[in-house]
């Protein structure tokens, strides 16, 4: 009796995800998809200098508004869109998310060909996988003069960094017990002070291989990350954590991004990722997170400013809220006193599941097994 | 000069007077309920339960349907595989030790709420306790508080090292630090501490809704209190309890805040843990998540089955009866003062301490435990801050149509539904039954997932708009407004609609004009819940929100986000605020239209 | 046997009746106002009054599940309450049966357990064995004629099943006093009157002491030893019901009880207990007046419907002979009623059905001396 209850359970509701999926897969096809690709078409056949006039005069035509999809904070998305709208006149719809979640939406309604996002600013998982995808545009503006070619990728362009440092409290961290590497974290000193971030294993894919790179075996490298896990306790969120760091309820933390550290630091909180001496040795790597524009995007035109602004004069918004441009602004001191190596995106993103994996094993014996 | 002549047949012709239709429509009874039943298709009570029936199911199904599909069928799409449950359950993924955590986590969740929501409940309704007014703000507060600020405040109230309790209370009178909220006990202290509101809201109309006079009796009989509490009230109220139970042991399985923040420092995973940890890497394996849920669903699944066989007397044990009765509170006497510092400690440790956190939090610019130095730092920016968000206004607006939608409609649904369960012999009842419990189990971004991907499919202009908020809603909490209006439903007789339906009322006037207004108390208490908790909600809305149309827990996650701790504490208090008046204004309406009507002897 | 002494009970601030009434609260609202009685060994006594006159709550006082405000209740030489010296003995140490209005039958256990209840939680010294509890719970049931229904829920037995029940449940610990509140108010009326002779019986059969809670007069009048006819929290008359019924205290039990002609009349003679009064109408005279009022004093007169003489002749030999003029009749079976106009006013007669006069004849009626009841005016 009760298996039949299941089962019947279980045809009505493959019947109707069945349906769902059979009535989504008619409708993919969008007028909108290929105005748009005739627009960037268009647009790439254009003269460098003649580019953003043109695109400016068909954002008129647009209604002078922009669907963004992004995983910026409020206190970030809110001034760099406002410069935005102030410079071209276009208003901008912002949908903010995790990047995961912006992902997830955004595959969502390209797949069911709904219009959504006209561009997207966010990580560079997000958008490697969605470029993997051929969901994205490429954009071939004068802007990317500027950029960097390690910031370039196909169908999306780096626009801010996120770089990996220790952090830790000055209250509680003397000058004589900071740490000046990476390795340093597995010494016993740090012993039930230190603390990881659950999402953390891209930070951990990239000291992998720099240590790897570096001369140390693999035994090495598993030992050394068995003694920092052995040091510490795991917590979600890096905002969250920096909240308890600046509190005090923990001492260190193996990796947080900058400008979360200096974000606090401006509030006044006693903490910092550089040692005394301003000058930190350890290898920072710096994480892009990065704009593009949607293949089916509704407002092309726009779209293709917002790419363009967010190279040019968005960069100073982002120096301004006391981000890491990726591109060389005067007056950005946020890469002050850091060492900054490359980092992996190509490999961290193709490898994302084995490492998460990894990370995952090794935070299960987080604060348990150590010698 | 007068001459009166006075009739005398002085009886005052409450309802309860009247047992004669009752009592011929004992005899009458399947003759009437056969006409009945032939009516029932064409009557508009026929429409309106069908109708209520396939909004329900559609209700259900969709997210469920779309689960099994992630979970069921194999990568390439071309038939039934089991490989999910193999990821997901399989290898290293210390499947049995996240099992036992969850269970334990939950049992261990539901048990104290129920317990704090029971005995302060018997408190509140039947003894003369002083500070009967701290209750409602007790039995508001924790709820509305959010997860994530809740466990925050928490966090530094009971942190082994420097939480304020520990470093402030228990070093300087006891010489150590016994407390430690990042373990399995702290996580099931906070989890039951915000929990504990709904059981007492459960138990609240339980208690309301149990004629005292069956305690009194044994009172009378020569037991003593314990004895009555323990052979009368408790087996009395076992079908509330149980299904309060119910509830807030898989609320807590599906809860992700206290083992997200708690849990993880010392490795304790749970389901939820790990489906975050599935859903968050890219490409997303739908099919370990759906594995997960699935799991979850049948742990919940056993959960219903093994409380409907321990309820399955519960026909007996209908309390309201046709009689009308006034509560009568048991005077405390010298108990009273015990009683009285047990409800204040019990504010005191739900309320002041997680509240008074997040005030002292929401004048400070970041953190910081309290000295001197801190003291005279306190600043009003973060208040600043709220009321000039960009969205606060729009936010709160649609907030309140949403929660107060979400809260009319699923109440209403939940009516209809546990009436069809509980009164009629309907064929496939229990499933019914089971649907409308299923949601329950389904992660919220994975229905997220689910309504993004129907409605964006659908010719109809739902996604992007506040109404695929609604009914993701309406989805998630429709077992909760179940769960209050059955226990409501299922300890009230079935004389009395019966004797209204022969005292010629329709279907539609008994269900209007008797049952409703005599299951309110639970009713009532059920909207409140859905009205709190959808202001709350985050994990399906942040992926169904669409710009312009952010609400409240949109932007609470912003501030959450931002690391803007301080201004979170802000937009709480200022939450806690609102709603504590919002609630406070729709008890008085409630009581208005004679929420609980005392009559005379 | 049992004695009560000025109980009061207020509802005030301190306790709260309802936090949803915020009108009651700050005032002082007597429930009951002072009320004293006494209760024979053996006999069935009665609170008789309208709903909110104080009766439940002063059977409640008694029972222990209210505590009164003041007052002092004693039961045969134990006192259960006292407010002066701060006694007040718990409902469950009280030892007394009760029956409640809504029975109170406990849903979750068996016709049997319900009755075994009180036994089983005595304390552990007076506690009977387990063959006795099987044996006084047998009787019990059989006295209440449910010996058949042992070992069913009892949530499947009847209204009249279910009374029976709780009067079981009550009678098994054989209480000295037993507390019976509006029993019979929620059965029809066919099967209340044949309970009312059954309660009656079992109280006489086991010789039980009783207080009776109703509303209902004629409950009260077939029922009772003694009736205390309650009214605003206070007892207006004590006394046997032939007492309450031919002998009203005051205008509220007249009116309270049965149905009544009213006149107010102004005394013009009174010679030892005859008194000589003059209405509107005309002169009446009244003998076997208890306490005689003043002449010139203002009473109120009451005649009982049935006391009232009707016939077609003027008899001219009997006193407080008047004429009038029949307005209406009704037939009901075992009476007949008359309403009979003289001048402006009407006066209500019933008779034996022998008697019929069609509306519209000329009458004379009479009215016994010894039934014309002079009533204070208040």
């Amino acid at each position: 009796m009760r298996t039949t209850r299941t089962t019947t359970l279980a045809l009505a509701g493959l019947l109707i995800a069945a349906t769902a999926t059979g009535c989504g897969s008619a409708v993919t096809t969008s007028s909108a998809g290929t105005k748009a690709n005739d627009f960037y078409a268009q647009i790439a056949g254009l003269p460098k200098d003649q580019q953003v006039a043109k695109a400016t005069e068909v954002a008129r035509t647009e209604g002078d508004t922009l669907s963004l999809y992004t995983s910026m904070t409020s206190d970030v998305a809110t001034p760099v869109t406002q410069a935005f709208e102030k410079k071209y006149g276009i208003k901008v719809n912002v949908f903010r998310g995790t990047s995961e979640t912006v992902l997830q939406r955004t595959l969502q309604e390209v797949q069911a060909g709904k219009a959504g996002a006209d561009a997207l600013e966010t990580n560079f998982a997000e958008l490697m996988a969605l470029a993997d995808n051929d969901f994205l545009a490429d954009f071939n503006g004068a802007a990317l003069d500027k950029v960097d070619s390690t910031a370039k990728f196909p169908q999306w362009t780096a626009t801010r960094l996120n770089v990996f440092q220790p952090a830790w409290n000055t209250d509680l961290v003397k000058p004589a017990d900071e740490p000046h590497s990476w390795e340093d974290l597995a010494l016993p000193k740090y012993k039930g002070k230190l603390t990881l971030e659950v999402s953390d294993s891209d930070w951990y894919a990239n000291v992998t291989k720099y240590w790897l790179d570096h001369g140390k075996s693999q035994a090495e490298v598993d030992s050394l990350w068995q003694d920092i896990a052995a040091n510490s306790k795991v917590a979600k969120g890096h905002v969250t954590m920096m909240q308890f760091l600046s509190a005090g309820q923990s001492a260190i933390q193996a990796m947080n991004y900058t400008y979360i550290t200096d974000h606090a630091i401006a509030a006044g909180a006693p903490v910092t990722h550089l040692p005394r001496s301003g000058v930190s040795k350890i290898p920072a790597f710096p994480r892009p997170n990065g704009v593009a524009m949607v293949k089916n995007a509704q407002r092309p035109a726009s779209a293709w400013l917002f790419y363009h602004f967010m190279l040019t004069d968005g960069q100073k918004e982002l120096v301004k809220l006391k981000l890491t441009p990726s591109t060389k602004v005067p007056g950005d001191k946020s890469l002050q006193g850091i060492t900054l190596v490359p980092f992996d995106v190509e490999g961290v993103s193709r490898d994302a599941a084995h490492w998460d994996k990894k990370y995952d094993a090794l935070l299960r014996s987080a604060g348990k097994s150590g010698k | 000069m007068s001459l009166t002549s006075t009739t005398t047949a002085t009886r005052d012709d409450g309802p309860a007077s009247r047992p004669g239709p009752e009592h011929r429509f004992r005899r009458k009874g399947p003759v009437h309920r056969l006409l009945r039943l032939i009516r029932r298709p064409l009557s508009l009570q026929g429409l309106l339960v069908g109708a209520t029936v396939i909004v329900v199911g559609y209700l259900a199904l969709v997210p469920l349907g779309y689960l099994i599909h992630d979970t069921f069928l194999s990568a390439d799409g071309s038939g039934v595989s089991l490989d999910a449950f193999a990821r997901a359950y399989g290898g290293d993924s210390h499947a049995g030790e996240m099992m036992l955590n969850s269970l334990w986590f939950a049992i261990g969740s539901a048990a104290l709420a129920l317990l704090l929501g029971t005995v302060l409940a018997y408190v509140q309704v039947r003894t003369d306790t002083p500070f009967k007014g701290l209750f409602f703000a007790a039995s508001l507060v924790p709820l509305i508080v959010p997860g994530i600020l809740y466990t925050t405040a928490w966090i530094f109230l009971a942190d082994p090292s420097t939480g304020l309790l520990n470093s402030l209370l228990f070093t300087p009178l006891f010489g150590s630090s016994p407390l430690n909220i990042y373990s399995i006990w702290g996580m099931i202290w906070v989890q039951g501490l915000h929990l504990a509101p709904v059981a007492f809201l459960l138990m609240v109309a339980a208690f309301r809704a149990m004629d005292p006079s069956l305690e009194e009796s044994a009172a009378m009989s020569g037991a003593g209190r314990l004895t009555v509490l323990r052979r009368i009230t408790m087996p009395l109220l076992r079908p509330a309890m149980i299904s309060s139970a119910l509830l807030m042991f898989i609320q807590s399985l599906e809860s992700f805040e206290v083992p997200g923040l708690l849990g993880l420092q010392n490795g304790i995973y749970v389901f939820t843990s790990r489906i975050y940890f599935v859903l968050r890497s890219y490409p997303i394996d739908y099919g370990a998540a759906g594995a997960y849920a699935i799991g979850l669903l049948v742990i919940a699944v056993i959960g219903v089955l093994l409380s409907s066989w321990l309820q399955r007397s519960s026909r007996n044990y209908q309390t309201v009866g046709g009689k009308a009765f006034r509560p009568r509170p048991v005077e405390l006497g010298r108990a009273r003062a015990f009683v009285g510092a047990g409800v204040i400690l019990y504010f005191l440790v739900t309320v002041i301490l997680p509240v008074g956190v997040l005030v002292y939090a929401s004048l400070l610019k970041y953190y910081a435990a309290p000295t001197r130095e801190t003291l005279g730092r306190l600043t009003l920016d973060n208040y600043r801050a709220v009321f000039t968000q960009p969205f606060a206004l729009t936010a709160l607006k649609n907030s309140l149509v949403l929660g107060v939608g979400a809260a009319t409609v699923v109440m209403l649904l939940a009516s209809i539904v546990a009436w069809v369960v509980l009164r009629t012999k309907a064929p496939g009842r229990r499933i019914l039954d089971l649907l409308a419990f299923t949601p329950i189990v389904i992660p919220g971004l994975v229905l997220g997932l689910a309504l993004a991907f129907v409605y964006l499919r659908m010719p109809l202009p739902v996604y992007g708009t506040l109404l695929i908020l609604l009914i993701s809603y309406c989805t998630r909490y429709l077992p909760y407004g179940m769960r209050y209006a059955s226990s409501a439903m299922a300890q009230m007789s079935p004389e009395l609609e019966e004797s209204a339906a022969v005292s010629g009322a329709s279907w539609f006037q008994t269900f209007r004009r008797v049952l409703l207004p005599l299951m309110s108390g639970g009713i009532l208490a059920g909207w409140v819940y859905i009205l709190i908790v959808s202001f709350r909600e985050l994990s399906s809305t942040i992926l169904l929100y669409s710009p312009g149309k952010e609400v409240l827990s949109v932007l609470i996650w912003e501030q959450f986000e931002n690391g803007q701790f301080t201004t979170l504490a802000a937009l709480g208090v200022c939450m806690v605020t609102l709603l504590v008046l919002l609630v406070a204004i729709a008890y008085r309406l409630g009581a208005r239209f004679g929420l609980q009507s005392d009559s005379a002897n | 046997m049992l004695t009560v002494e000025s109980l009061k009970k207020s509802y005030d601030d301190t306790t709260k009746r309802s936090s949803k009434r915020p009108s009651d609260t700050g005032t002082r609202v007597y429930a009951v106002g002072g009320v004293d009685f006494e209760v024979q060994a053996g006999e069935l006594f009665t609170l008789l009054g309208p709903s909110g006159c104080g009766k439940t709550t002063t059977l409640r006082a008694v029972a222990g599940l209210e505590r009164p405000t003041e007052g002092r209740v004693t039961l045969g030489g134990t006192v259960l309450f006292d407010s002066e010296h701060g006694i007040n003995v718990h409902a469950n140490q009280r030892g007394l049966g009760m029956v409640f209005q809504s029975y109170a039958i406990w849903p979750h256990l068996s016709v049997f357990k319900n009755v075994s209840f009180p036994l089983e939680v005595m304390p552990r010294a007076k506690r009977p064995g387990r063959k006795e509890i099987q044996e006084r719970v047998e009787h019990a049931l059989d006295v209440t004629e449910l010996g058949a229904y042992s070992s069913r829920p009892a949530t499947k037995l009847s209204g009249g099943q279910q009374q029976r029940l709780a009067l079981a449940r009550a009678l098994v610990t054989r209480p000295e006093l037993m507390l019976l509140d509006e029993p019979l108010s929620n059965l029809d009326a066919k099967l209340r009157e044949t309970m009312r002779f059954e309660l009656k019986r079992l109280q006489r059969e086991l010789n039980l002491t009783a207080i009776y809670v109703t509303h209902d007069q004629a409950e009260a009048l077939v029922m009772s030893s003694r009736i205390a006819v309650m009214n605003k929290g206070r007892v207006e008359q004590i006394g046997k019901p032939r007492e309450i019924y031919t002998k009203p205290a005051t205008r509220f039990v007249a009116e309270f009880i049965g149905t009544s002609n009213f006149m107010e009349a102004k005394v013009v003679s009174v010679s030892g207990s005859e008194v000589r009064v003059d209405t509107a109408q005309g002169r009446l005279v009244a003998r076997g007046v208890e306490a005689a009022p003043a002449v010139g004093d203002t009473v109120l007169i009451s005649i009982r419907p049935e006391c009232v003489d009707l016939s077609r002749e003027r008899r001219g030999d009997v006193p407080n002979e008047w004429a009038g003029t029949v307005l209406t009749r009704a037939f009901m079976g075992d009476v007949v009623d008359h309403i009979v106009g003289v001048g402006d006013l009407e006066i209500h007669n019933r008779s034996n059905p022998n008697l019929s006069i069609a509306p519209g004849t000329e009458v004379y009626f009479s009215v016994d001396p010894d039934k014309v009841i002079l009533v204070p005016l208040d």
